[in-house]
């Protein structure tokens, strides 16, 4: 059925077709619009039988989801930024426990400074947890990677996050294609657990594991997520089959044929990629865009056999790693061992900063033409003369103040004297 | 409880118990009717206050919801004794989750029950456990006592 409707209405019943029988979460921006319209769904019976829990934290939020799965049913959550560092502790466990609870991520800066907006510090930051990970390029793929993400996590018996850009997704509405009911009972089973609480048939779950095991279950993890890199691709097949459309995968290849650069991102700034791709296409430029849908795990093999051809790689990161550099990007380089092709690292779209079209092709045209210095970590659009200024006050005096209230103060002073 | 003047009888083995002596001799502890929820063999010190309270706490509730019980127990000594791998006292289905999480976990199997219509099966948690979850609870993380009634108190838990 194809609807208008907002981002987050959308991710909310989708998921609410996967008959979630335990939800709970607490509101946060931008994820909140997410959580309201599934409890209005729990509130009206539309979504039943489910129970919503309206937890007092993250950290509880997780903690429920954790019981109500090892109770046997299928739980889900939501969050973004700070709420995910909250839950941090849970997270492990929840991944440790092998318990397929299935979380949306609204990603969002984390602080401090404190920022609202969207980049991926805060998926990034928790990307080893153990959980999967999946990033949604559009409301459209949202909508789908939620779908095959409750089968993925129920088949393998791990938590699976779906990472969905805040406001530029959650927050837009557009017209996009809802799941029927029939198709989403056809195509996600009911859910069969590994191991429950039942009084009937009573098991010990999150047993004291010492040395003599502790080893072979955390490895029993890394097996699931390879494992995953096979049911990935399966489970898309089996979508594409079921819906009628492409969605899900581990990567997503832009016009890669034949290009000899390769720009290589995740979520929804690869729309706006793919729009420069086109123009640089038209004018002969042979450039391709590679989106990375399945993070973790990591694809590493498909991703060498997708940049095999490419000379340059082009990373655009929307977070970092301070005192390192790009994540996604040191991820990349173990596919390219061995290979000469040149990665180029640039950091873009922090906290809400837009990524245009028109500083992409700036940036490509860089990248083309050999003006921009490979093996360096780059800042898209960055505002060199603030950033001097700070550095500056920092050398003249010992009490230089707060960073994010003296760059204030100087955007306030620059912006006064351009008028 | 009514006094028994023999306790304890050593059967000359790794077992310890009374369960040979005559029926008039036992202690309550080897009642035939007795749930053992927890049972023996763990490894809490000897004359553990918290294992003794957990026990009676699960005998008990088990007892009046007829065996069915879920117990979602946080981090801490009850949990490190009793579930050393691959080794568990639990006679009922047992949930080890965090430090600071059990109510709210305890909350998540409720809802999960309540969601599939079992209206049957009862949840037991650590710490306060609320219908609807309070992790603010004055207990230490990982105290027991305030769903078992554990006569150590919160001074003897510690993070492991």
């Amino acid at each position: 059925m194809r609807d208008q409707l907002e981002g987050s209405r959308a991710i909310a019943r989708a998921v609410a077709a996967c008959r979630p029988e335990v939800i709970s979460a607490y509101p946060i921006s931008p994820q909140t619009h997410i959580v309201e319209a599934l409890s209005d769904l729990v509130r009206t019976g539309e979504l039943a039988p489910c129970e919503y829990l309206p937890v007092e934290s993250e950290f509880a939020a997780m903690s429920a989801a954790i019981g109500a799965s090892a109770a046997g049913a299928r739980a889900y959550t939501a969050t973004a930024s700070q709420g995910l560092l909250y839950m941090a502790e849970a997270l492990f466990n929840a991944s440790g426990l092998g318990l397929p609870i299935v979380m949306t991520l609204a990603n969002r800066a984390l602080g401090a400074p404190i920022n609202i907006w969207n980049d991926h510090s805060d998926s990034m930051s928790l990307r080893d947890s153990g959980w999967i990970q999946l990033y949604a390029e559009s409301n459209q793929a949202a909508i789908d990677l939620h779908l095959q993400a409750f089968k993925l996590a129920e088949e393998l018996s791990l938590p699976v996050m779906v990472c969905v850009d805040g406001y530029v997704l959650t927050h837009a509405v557009e017209p996009l294609e809802l799941p029927a009911q029939e198709q989403v009972d056809g195509f996600l089973p009911r859910y069969e657990p590994r191991q429950v609480l039942d009084p009937d048939a009573p098991v010990t779950i999150g047993a004291m594991v010492g040395p003599e095991a502790f080893t072979e279950v955390r490895y029993l993890a890394h097996a699931k997520q390879m494992h995953a890199l096979d049911l990935v691709p399966e489970i898309a097949s089996e979508f594409a089959g079921a819906f009628g459309r492409p969605s899900g995968g581990l990567l997503r290849r832009y016009r890669t044929a034949e290009a000899d650069t390769i720009v290589v991102a995740l979520g929804s700034v690869l729309g706006t990629i793919a729009d420069v791709v086109d123009e640089l296409r038209d004018e002969g430029a042979r450039i391709g865009a590679l989106g990375i849908t399945c993070f973790r795990p990591f694809p590493l093999e498909e991703i060498r056999e997708a940049l095999r051809h490419a000379e340059r790689v082009v990373l655009v990161e929307r977070a970092f790693a301070v005192g390192m550099g790009g994540i996604v990007g040191q991820n990349v380089r173990l596919a390219l061992q061995g290979q000469p092709t040149v990665v180029y690292d640039v950091v873009a779209g922090l906290g809400g900063r837009a990524v245009t079209t028109r500083s992409l092709r700036r940036l490509f045209a860089d990248v083309l033409e050999g003006r921009l210095e490979p093996n360096r970590l780059h800042f898209l659009d960055m505002d060199w003369k603030l950033v001097e200024r700070e550095l500056h006050r920092l050398q003249e005096r010992r009490r230089s103040g707060p960073h994010a209230e003296n760059i204030l103060r100087d955007v306030g002073v620059i912006a006064g004297r351009s008028h | 409880m009514a006094h028994r003047p023999v306790k304890f009888f050593q059967v000359g083995s790794f077992a310890a118990g009374n369960r040979l002596l005559e029926e008039a001799e036992r202690s309550v502890q080897s009642d035939r009717e007795r749930a053992n929820a927890l049972t023996k063999g763990h490894r809490a010190c000897q004359g553990c206050g918290e294992a003794l309270g957990a026990r009676y706490v699960l005998d008990a509730a088990l007892r009046v919801t007829g065996g069915k019980l879920i117990a979602a127990n946080a981090t801490g000594c009850l949990e490190v004794f009793s579930t050393p791998y691959p080794e568990s006292s639990w006679q009922l289905p047992w949930l080890h989750s965090l430090f600071g999480n059990a109510p709210a976990v305890a909350s998540g199997i409720a809802a999960a029950l309540r969601a599939k219509g079992r209206t049957d099966v009862r949840v037991i948690g650590q710490g306060a456990t609320a219908a609807r979850s309070t992790s603010a609870s004055p207990a230490c993380r990982g105290c027991s006592s305030a769903a078992t009634t554990c006569s150590t108190s919160a001074t003897t838990t510690r993070r492991t």
